[in-house]
């Protein structure tokens, strides 16, 4: 899950983030901390559901682009429910 | 009924096939399956738990004609097998601080880029993996994935969905091939800058292979990555893992 070290260096250049992870990697997550991190309880490749579903990948994403939006700190990480 | 006894195979002279040593094929083995190569994480006895239960979900779901608590089930079954494995290790240090930027724009004005790990790319780039190797091939040699120099791929923000290929080999990339936008929301966005939700998505957009070499990519590719976006003048970058 290496897209938290990536987050982490786009951040130190000054650009906000935010990052989708799947449940099952949320421990890794808490340890890269990246400033934003949306975990959703979708399955591994599909961080944004399964596919043809298009309302909840709108779902996921607005979910993201709200933490984008008011996260006040870093490391600020929620739950997506669905 | 056919009778299978007279014709199957001798099975006297074959070794006995354990549930581990299964759960261990799939793991990037003979039986590859990135899908449950999880299982390898668990023990025996939480294997033939887990074995049941996803029979008795995979019954209901033909009955019911509804697959929504199967597909709960598999995903319970993901988090505890792959979460405790997560501990800090120089590639996946504890960090104990967060660089945090703000928010310098209302997202109806905001120019964002998707940036995955996912391996996603062009059909006129390469995938990822060596050109002489299939990808089952690749998946199969998954340890050189860990030795690859990390290299990225711009995605135009105008590629048809029909044009974009997957080349993760550590997860199963079926759901990716049928539906980019389960990892790559590239035309999620475009609806969203069509109604307005946000100003635009960038002209240039980004993925790589997140199995990589990853001292590489934390002192040289993420940050050069990052001044990539600098330059592309983007406000905020929506980044997916598989």
């Amino acid at each position: 899950m290496t897209v938290g070290h990536v987050a982490r260096a786009i951040e130190t250049a000054g650009i906000p983030t935010v990052c989708v992870y799947i449940e099952a990697f949320r421990p890794d997550a808490q340890l890269l901390k990246p400033a934003r991190t949306l975990i959703t309880p979708h399955l591994m490749g599909r961080p944004l559901g399964l596919p043809h579903r298009p309302d909840r990948q709108f779902a996921v994403i607005r979910a993201a682009l709200k933490l984008l939006e008011t996260a006040e700190h870093a490391p600020t990480m929620k739950l997506f429910t669905p | 009924m056919a009778d299978s006894q007279s014709r199957g195979p001798d099975l006297s002279k074959t070794e006995p096939l354990s549930l581990k040593a299964f759960a261990a094929s799939l793991y990037h083995a003979e039986r590859a399956d990135n899908y449950f190569k999880f299982l390898h994480n668990f023990s025996e006895e939480e294997l033939a738990r887990f074995l049941q239960g996803l029979l008795l979900q995979v019954g209901d779901a033909i009955d019911d004609g509804n697959t929504d608590a199967l597909t709960r089930f598999v995903q319970r079954g993901q988090v505890a097998a792959y979460a405790p494995t997560q501990t800090a290790a120089p590639f996946r240090p504890d960090f104990p601080d967060s660089p945090f930027a703000p928010m310098r724009k209302p997202l109806r004005e905001a120019t964002i880029a998707l940036f995955s790990s996912g391996a996603i790319y062009r059909d006129d780039q390469d995938p990822y993996y060596p050109a002489e190797l299939t990808y089952e091939q690749a998946v199969r040699d998954v340890r050189k994935a860990r030795e690859r120099i990390p290299s990225v791929r711009v995605i135009p923000a105008e590629t048809p969905e029909e044009r974009l290929c997957v080349g993760h080999v550590a997860y199963d990339i079926r759901a990716a091939q049928k539906d980019i936008n389960v990892i790559f929301p590239l035309t999620r966005f475009r609806e969203l800058a069509q109604e307005g939700s946000i100003g635009a998505l960038a002209q240039r957009n980004y993925s790589y292979h997140g199995l990589t070499n990853i001292p590489r990519l934390m002192q040289e590719s993420a940050p050069q990555w990052a001044h990539m976006l600098k330059d592309d003048g983007v406000d905020a970058v929506f980044l997916t893992a598989g």
